[in-house]
C-alpha cells in the first residue's frame, strides 16, 4: 500500500513541478490539477459518448482485422461484446482455421472449432481481452487520483495529458486529442517512470453520433498487435443461446471429460498422483533402425521440468531439458539447440508427471470414434490447447488407460512426420501406475524404450 | 572418369594379408608394376554406431597465414569434438578451405551438426523426402560460430553426407565448391542385421538441397570445376586445393580493403 500511495504521491509532484514550471496550451488553464485534468475527460466522455446508458450501446456488434508486426496476412474476427460478461467471438485465421470463444456466464468460457471439437476454459483468451480493449478505454472504476500533466508533443501535434492511478493497479498516463477530444494514447508506467504498456486509437469514425476508434494498435516494434475495425453497429440482438455451445455439443465434451478423468483414475488418481512430486527413471532405448541401444536417465520434477541424460555408444553424451519456460537439447552431433513446440509439447506429455492436470492441459477435445488398439477397443480423442493441437489419443474403454498417440510432427525444414506412439506393459510404482514400455514408430526409425 | 576411379579404387580393397598387384603409366609413359601388401588401418578407427560398422578415421586441421584446412576421411562422431574445437577457434578474419575429397558420407546427422558452426542463423542444409512426410536436416547457430568465408573441396569420392553438406553450405550461401563433381549417392540410408549376420543397408527418402536439386545419381557440381591431372599428381600439386585457397585470399583481401575503407569513412 506504501508503494501504491508513493506511486500516486510521484505523478502529483510531476504535475505539481509542471503546474510551477509552465501553464498547459489550452483552456483549462485554471484550478488544480485535479479540476484541470476532469475539463479533458469531461471532454473526452463527450466525444465518444462515455455516458451513454448501457442499453444505447450494447450488445455490440464489430467485425475486425487483427494484424502483428508490420507484414503477414491479417486474422479475420467479430467480436459481440453484450457489455454484461457475455460475448462471442469467431475468428478465421490466415490459413482458413476457424474457430469460436464464447462465454454466457462467469465461470464458463468455452471454445469450439470445426476441426477441434469443443473446448472449456477457466478464464477468457488474451484475443478476447484485447477485442474488449479495442474500441472502449473506460477511465478506471474505482479512480484513486486524475491530475493534469504537462502537454506532449510529437510528429508537430500536441495532445493534453492525463494521469490517472486506480486502486492497486499502476499509473497511466492518456493523451487526448485538444481538438476532437479523443483518447488517442494510453500509457501504463511503472514505479521507475518506463512505459510497461501502450495502447493507441486512431481512425476516429462516428458511430450513433459519437466517435469510435476504428484502429487500436497494443505495443510497439515487431510484437505489437493492430486491430482495424472494418464494421461496428451497437444494439445488436443475438438470437437466443447466442453466447452458450448447444446442449449437444455440452454433453459431447463432458463425454470427453468423463474418458479423460477415468484415464485419471486408472493411473492412480488424482490423490496419488498428486503426492508424486519428482521421479528419477532408468530407461533403455533401442533404436531397431540404426541397430543401438543405449541407457538414459529422466528426471522430473512437477509439474513438467525434466532432464534426459544419455550415453550413446559411438556417439557420446546427449542431454535435453525443460525447466518451465525453455526446452532446450544438447548433444556431440549437433551442438545446443531449442526444443519447442510440437516436438516440446510432446516431450512433455510423454513425461507429465502431474497428470491429474491432463484434462486441464487438454481443454480443447474432439471425439474421433473408437478403435482397436493393439487388441484393445479405445476411444480417439484428438487433444489440443489454444497453442497447438497435439494429435489423436487413444484410452482403452475398459481400463481407462491411454495406449497410444498419433500425432504429426514438425521434422526441421518444413519437413513434417508422423509419429506413433504405443504405451504398454503398464505396472504400479508408489501407486501411480505408468507405461513401461513405449514403441515409437517413425517413417524413418522405430525406438523402443523399457524403463529399467 | 568416375566410373574408372571408382572401380579403380574397388579393386585395390582386398582382405588383411594379401597382396593386390597394380599397374599404371608415370606422366612420361613410362610403364610400371608394382605389389600392394594389404595391411589393417594403423590410425584411429571410428567406434561402430550399433549397426554401423567401424572404418578408419582420418582428420586433419591446421591454420597457416589465415587459411585454415580441414580435412575429415569419414564423418564419424570422434572427429566431432576436436572439429569443433578447431572451428571456435578460428578468427573473424580467416578464411576456411573444407576438403572432403574422397570422403563417402557417415553419420549424417554430423552435417547439419558442422554446419551450426559455421552460420549465424537457423536454417535446413535440404530435405528429404519419406515414404510418409518429410524430414529436414535442421541447422542450429552455435556460439562463437565461424562466419568467415568458407571454400570446400569435393570430388568424385565425396558420397552421402559430404554431399548434403556441400550442396547445403552452397545452397544457403555459405561455402563456395571446388572440385570436381560429387558422386551422386546421397540418399539416407539405414542399416538391418539379416539372419546370417550380414547388414542390409537400404534408403529410406529421397534428398533435395535448399533449393530443391536432387543429389541421388546426379551428384553435387563444383562452383569452379577444377580437376587433377597425372601431372598435377606426379608434381604435387593439389590444384583444387591452389584454386580455394586463391579464392580464399581474394575474397579476404577485398573484405580487408573494404573494411578499412568503411573504418575510414566512419572516422
Amino acid at each position: 500500500m506504501n508503494r501504491l500511495v508513493a506511486t500516486a504521491a510521484a505523478v502529483i509532484a510531476l504535475a505539481a513541478e509542471t503546474a510551477a514550471a509552465e501553464p498547459p496550451a489550452g483552456a483549462d488553464v485554471g484550478g488544480t490539477p485535479a479540476e484541470r485534468a476532469r475539463i479533458v475527460v469531461q471532454r473526452w466522455e463527450e466525444a465518444q459518448g462515455m455516458r451513454r446508458a448501457h442499453a444505447e450501446v450494447f450488445p455490440r456488434d464489430a467485425a475486425c482485422e487483427i494484424s502483428t508486426g508490420d507484414n503477414g496476412p491479417a486474422i479475420k474476427a467479430r467480436f459481440i461484446d453484450s457489455g454484461a460478461g457475455a460475448y462471442a467471438l469467431l475468428v478465421q485465421r490466415p490459413d482458413g482455421w476457424r474457430y469460436g470463444e464464447f462465454s454466457a456466464q462467469p465461470g464458463e468460457y468455452w471454445f469450439v472449432s470445426d476441426t477441434l471439437g469443443l473446448g472449456r476454459f477457466s478464464g477468457t483468451s488474451d484475443l478476447v481481452n484485447l477485442m474488449r480493449q479495442a474500441r472502449v478505454a473506460r477511465l478506471p472504476g474505482k479512480l484513486m487520483e486524475q491530475v493534469r500533466l504537462p502537454d506532449f508533443a510529437r510528429d508537430g501535434r500536441t495532445f493534453h495529458v492525463v494521469g490517472t492511478k486506480e486502486v492497486a493497479q499502476p499509473v497511466q498516463f492518456r493523451l487526448f486529442d485538444p481538438e476532437r477530444g479523443t483518447l488517442v494514447q494510453v500509457d501504463t508506467i511503472n514505479d521507475r517512470r518506463q512505459v510497461t504498456e501502450r495502447i493507441r486509437y486512431g481512425d476516429f469514425r462516428a458511430v450513433d453520433g459519437v466517435l469510435e476508434p476504428f484502429e487500436t494498435v497494443f505495443g510497439e516494434g515487431p510484437q505489437r498487435v493492430t486491430i482495424r475495425t472494418v464494421k461496428a453497429a451497437n444494439r445488436f440482438a443475438p438470437p437466443p443461446g447466442f453466447f452458450k455451445p448447444s446442449s449437444a455439443q455440452v454433453s459431447l465434451w463432458q463425454r470427453t471429460e468423463d474418458i479423460l478423468k477415468k484415464y485419471v483414475a486408472a493411473s492412480g488418481g488424482y490423490a496419488a498422483l498428486a503426492q508424486i512430486v519428482s521421479r528419477v527413471t532408468r530407461i533403455e532405448v533401442t533404436n531397431e533402425g540404426a541397430g543401438l541401444t543405449y541407457q538414459l536417465t529422466l528426471s522430473q520434477k512437477a509439474p513438467d521440468f525434466f532432464l534426459s541424460e544419455a550415453d550413446m555408444p559411438g556417439v557420446g553424451r546427449a542431454w535435453q531439458g525443460f525447466d518451465g519456460q525453455t526446452g532446450w537439447s544438447y548433444g556431440e552431433l549437433q551442438g545446443f539447440r531449442p526444443i519447442r513446440g510440437e516436438e516440446l509439447e510432446l516431450f512433455r506429455r510423454n513425461g507429465m508427471l502431474d497428470l491429474e492436470n491432463f484434462p486441464k492441459r487438454f481443454p480443447i477435445r474432439r471425439s474421433a470414434g473408437v478403435k482397436e488398439v493393439n487388441g484393445r477397443r479405445t476411444a480417439v480423442l484428438e487433444l489440443a490447447n489454444l497453442l497447438q493441437r497435439t494429435g489423436l489419443h487413444s484410452f482403452d474403454l475398459e481400463t481407462g488407460q491411454l495406449l497410444r498417440i498419433e500425432a504429426e510432427l514438425d521434422a526441421g525444414g518444413e519437413g513434417r512426420v508422423p509419429v506413433t506412439i504405443d504405451f504398454s506393459d503398464f505396472r504400479a510404482v508408489d501407486g501411480v501406475t505408468l507405461p513401461f514400455r513405449t514403441d515409437l514408430r517413425h517413417p524413418a526409425f522405430n525406438t523402443v524404450t523399457r524403463v529399467l | 572418369m568416375r566410373q574408372l576411379l571408382a572401380l579403380a579404387g574397388a579393386r585395390l580393397q582386398a582382405p588383411v594379408g594379401t597382396t593386390v598387384r597394380i599397374a599404371g603409366v608415370t606422366p612420361t609413359g613410362e610403364r610400371w608394376q608394382s605389389e600392394l601388401a594389404c595391411e589393417p588401418h594403423r590410425g584411429e578407427w571410428a567406434e561402430p554406431i550399433g549397426n554401423y560398422p567401424s572404418l578408419p578415421l582420418e582428420w586433419e586441421t591446421r591454420l597457416a597465414d589465415g587459411i585454415a584446412y580441414l580435412r575429415l576421411s569419414v564423418f564419424a562422431p570422434a572427429a566431432m569434438r576436436p572439429l569443433r574445437t578447431f572451428l571456435r577457434g578460428l578468427k573473424a578474419g580467416d578464411g576456411l578451405i573444407i576438403d572432403l575429397r574422397g570422403n563417402p558420407g557417415g553419420i549424417t546427422a554430423m552435417a547439419p551438426g558442422l554446419a551450426g558452426w559455421l552460420m549465424d542463423r537457423e536454417t535446413s542444409l535440404g530435405s528429404v523426402r519419406l515414404r510418409r512426410g518429410g524430414m529436414g536436416y535442421p541447422v542450429y547457430p552455435q556460439e562463437g560460430a565461424f562466419l568467415g568465408p568458407v571454400a570446400l573441396l569435393i570430388d568424385g569420392g565425396s558420397a552421402s553426407t559430404s554431399e548434403i553438406l556441400a550442396a547445403g553450405l552452397r545452397d544457403l550461401g555459405r561455402a563456395r565448391l571446388f572440385g570436381e563433381r560429387s558422386a551422386g549417392a546421397a540418399l539416407p540410408s539405414l542399416f538391418k542385421t539379416l539372419p546370417n549376420g550380414d547388414l542390409f543397408q537400404y534408403a529410406i527418402g529421397d534428398i533435395r538441397s535448399p533449393r530443391g536439386q536432387s543429389l541421388e545419381g546426379t551428384g553435387v557440381a563444383p562452383d569452379e570445376a577444377v580437376g587433377r591431372t597425372a601431372a598435377d599428381l606426379a608434381s604435387g600439386v593439389d590444384a583444387p586445393l591452389a584454386a580455394a585457397t586463391a579464392w580464399l585470399r581474394s575474397r579476404l583481401g577485398n573484405e580487408n580493403r573494404e573494411s578499412k575503407r568503411g573504418g575510414g569513412s566512419g572516422s
